[in-house]
């Protein structure tokens, strides 16, 4: 992985205005996929449809093949990160 | 609903000449590539421009939600801005693909998803909350994925096409935190919406884990590396990187609890 990609990130924020940044939550690793960090179950990315092209970049839907692509079911954002993401909605309670 | 989006305007038409007066530098010709090579770029490239597509509306969105907050007309004016920079982008990805010969229509979504409202929060924490994913969060974990795809791509075809992405990105991932600093006196007087925050960050962080760290990357092949195909793998490193390292420390540093949202991330069982 690069580390001039995160410092570039942190350059950033710096650069932003934003003082006090802190080195980081102090883990300096990926979480283990399955895990959520923290103790909280989290949902998996999507569940496997039938039919279609498996997907050129990783196995985001599912390490079978035969599986659509994640462009044909509308998930590709992690295979190709770009432009914002929409946020989700969380109304008052 | 998806359509082909449209051709190119000709650069004779006024409207094609007014565009074509902004446009970014000039690409180096591409190189010459394998067959099954050049279908696997031009299917990212085909998806990037569905995506920049797809941005565009989601920041001329953010545009309303900003006025509604009262942020001053500089702030609405660059998110405008960045609306455009998409729409660029897909335009410059439509650029890429002809450059690999592939002219044939890319199919783009029609209907435009609304932006998140969060009933019953200020106008001004609902435009904090869609500036805070937008832009800290994803936009930044991008900047960080284009840095590292860009170290690596040594042809200088698609080294040039991403640059001139990662310049606009670059903005795109400030923004928030330029924001941020700006709006940081009214946070700290108002414990309520930092208390808010901090759990619409748990659902945030959550949302996003599911949507950049791909669940079960395949490494990139070499060859597919030198042209700046994005690597699953590394992708999903920096993901985690970017977040725990940039991103969490940042809202840290402005009295957001961050780090306790992060840690708690969760889908489900979120309210405010």
């Amino acid at each position: 992985m690069s580390k001039r990609s995160v410092q570039f990130a942190r350059a950033l924020i710096v650069a932003s205005g934003i003082v006090g940044l802190g080195a980081g939550c102090g883990r300096g690793g990926v979480v283990e996929p399955g895990s959520d960090g923290g103790g909280v179950a989290v949902v998996d990315a999507g569940a496997p449809i039938d039919g279609g092209l498996a997907c050129i970049q990783c196995d985001c839907l599912s390490a079978d093949a035969g599986k659509p692509s994640c462009f044909d079911v509308g998930r590709s954002e992690c295979c190709f990160a770009v432009g914002p993401l929409p946020p989700p909605d969380l109304p008052l309670a | 609903m998806k359509a082909p989006l449209p051709p190119p305007l000709p650069a004779t038409s006024p409207l094609g000449r007014a565009f074509r007066e902004r446009r970014v530098a000039p690409l180096p010709p591409p190189g010459t590539y394998p067959d099954a090579l050049r279908a696997r770029l031009c299917e990212a490239w085909r998806g990037r421009l569905a995506l920049e597509y797809r941005s565009s509306a989601l920041f001329m969105q953010l545009g309303p939600q900003l006025v509604e907050a009262h942020a001053p007309l500089e702030v609405t004016t660059v998110m405008l801005e960045m609306a455009q920079d998409e729409l660029r982008h897909a335009d410059g990805c439509r650029e890429v693909l002809a450059a690999l010969g592939d002219t044939s229509a890319v199919e783009v979504e029609r209907s435009v998803t609304p932006l998140a409202t969060h009933r019953g929060v200020s106008a001004e924490e609902r435009a904090l909350r869609n500036v805070i994913y937008t832009t800290c969060c994803s936009e930044l974990v991008a900047c960080a994925r284009f840095v590292a795809t860009l170290e690596r791509t040594t042809d200088p075809f698609f080294h040039a096409a991403i640059t001139r992405l990662l310049e606009d990105e670059r903005l795109h991932g400030q923004f928030g935190f330029q924001y941020l600093a700006m709006v940081t006196p009214w946070l700290e007087r108002d414990a309520e919406v930092r208390e808010r925050l901090g759990q619409y960050l748990r659902l945030g962080f959550a949302v996003l884990e599911r949507e950049l760290a791909p669940a079960h990357p395949r490494p990139l092949d070499d060859e597919a590396r030198a042209v700046g195909l994005e690597c699953p793998v590394e992708a999903r490193e920096l993901f985690y990187a970017t977040l725990e390292d940039a991103v969490v420390p940042a809202l840290e540093a402005v009295g957001l609890r961050a780090e306790q949202a992060w840690k708690h991330r969760a889908l489900a069982e979120v309210t405010t």
